[in-house]
């Protein structure tokens, strides 16, 4: 594979017109303390996993379409590699983001109707247990952002 | 009967200017910094034999991210060979340590491709890219250090 060699003025021509760092990074700035409160207490995701997945949505395409594409800060042929690992990423989350939602909504629904307390304690382990499988999805996509925002910031 | 000549090439002299040299002198400072910030990224990585692809795609991101500057740079010094550079025995030197690099830069590449994608990850794997992160760093290590060693002040210059 031959590569051309960009003096370094000329691979940083970009930045002089739309900026893609600075709305990415208020992206994962709100995805952030959705995590932080989700540390503190992970019920809280709970009410606010829909923003949530919405803001990883969000972050990907936005990293698609101005960062990891032709003419972008990040050629998507030479970076193929973190950006295939950041799809990869996206799609663990959509994936798990569909199966805890289900059980969220089944969860309140079942609530509504009044079960009884083993049923209840058993939906809302099945509950926990999404959770915990879908938490680490969302950190792992915001430390796979926060150094594709660290790098931009250093190619500056 | 005439002498062949093609395949003659003539040694410039040692105390060429750096402004005089084949290749300018900010590609040699750029490989200096992409090498050293390369073998950063790599010793940062801790191989953790428990890890999901998940954990590694989170881990390895910084190093995926610098692997094309790294080829770049490399790119960058192919120019440095034997027959045009005013030093011949440490434009050999830079070749070799050239090849080195880029042929562990591959292996790390397709290393990290099993780590960040294997379902399950083998304990293999991560001892292999242990293994090849280190031997990465070395090489790195001692590219850039025989570019520095022999030009300090096109790596220092600003």
């Amino acid at each position: 594979m031959e590569h051309q060699v960009i003096p370094p003025g000329q691979a940083r021509r970009w930045y002089y017109g739309d900026d893609p760092v600075e709305p990415l990074t208020e992206l994962q700035s709100a995805l952030a303390d959705l995590l932080a409160k989700a540390d503190d207490d992970p019920r809280s995701l709970d009410a606010n996993s829909e923003r949530a997945h919405q803001l990883v949505t969000d972050t990907c395409r936005r990293l698609s379409r101005t960062v990891f594409s032709p003419g972008g800060p990040l050629d998507p042929l030479l970076y193929k590699q973190a950006y295939d690992a950041l799809i990869a990423t996206r799609d663990a989350e959509r994936d798990m983001y569909e199966v805890y939602a289900n059980d969220l909504e089944c969860y309140r629904e079942r609530a509504v109707k009044g079960l009884r307390v083993a049923e209840s304690d058993s939906d809302r382990l099945a509950l926990v247990r999404r959770r915990r499988k879908y938490i680490p999805r969302l950190l792992a996509f915001h430390a796979q952002t926060m150094a594709i925002l660290e790098h931009l910031r250093e190619r500056r | 009967m005439q002498p062949r000549v093609d395949n003659v090439f003539p040694l410039r002299a040692q105390g060429t200017s750096l402004y005089d040299l084949p290749v300018p002198v900010e590609r040699l400072r750029t490989a200096v910094q992409e090498l050293d910030t390369l073998r950063c990224c790599v010793e940062r990585v801790a191989c953790e034999p428990h890890w999901s692809a998940l954990e590694w795609r989170a881990a390895c991101t910084p190093l995926m991210l610098r692997l094309p500057g790294a080829r770049q740079a490399l790119a960058g010094l192919a120019d440095i060979t034997p027959g045009q550079w005013p030093d011949t025995g440490w434009a050999v030197r830079l070749a070799a340590a050239r090849d080195e690099v880029e042929r562990r830069l591959a292996d790390v590449s397709t290393s990290l491709s099993a780590l960040t994608h294997g379902k399950p990850i083998a304990v293999d794997a991560v001892i292999g890219f242990g293994v090849e992160g280190t031997s990465l760093a070395k090489a790195a290590d001692e590219l850039s250090g025989l570019i520095a060693s022999r030009y300090p002040d096109a790596v220092s210059a600003g």
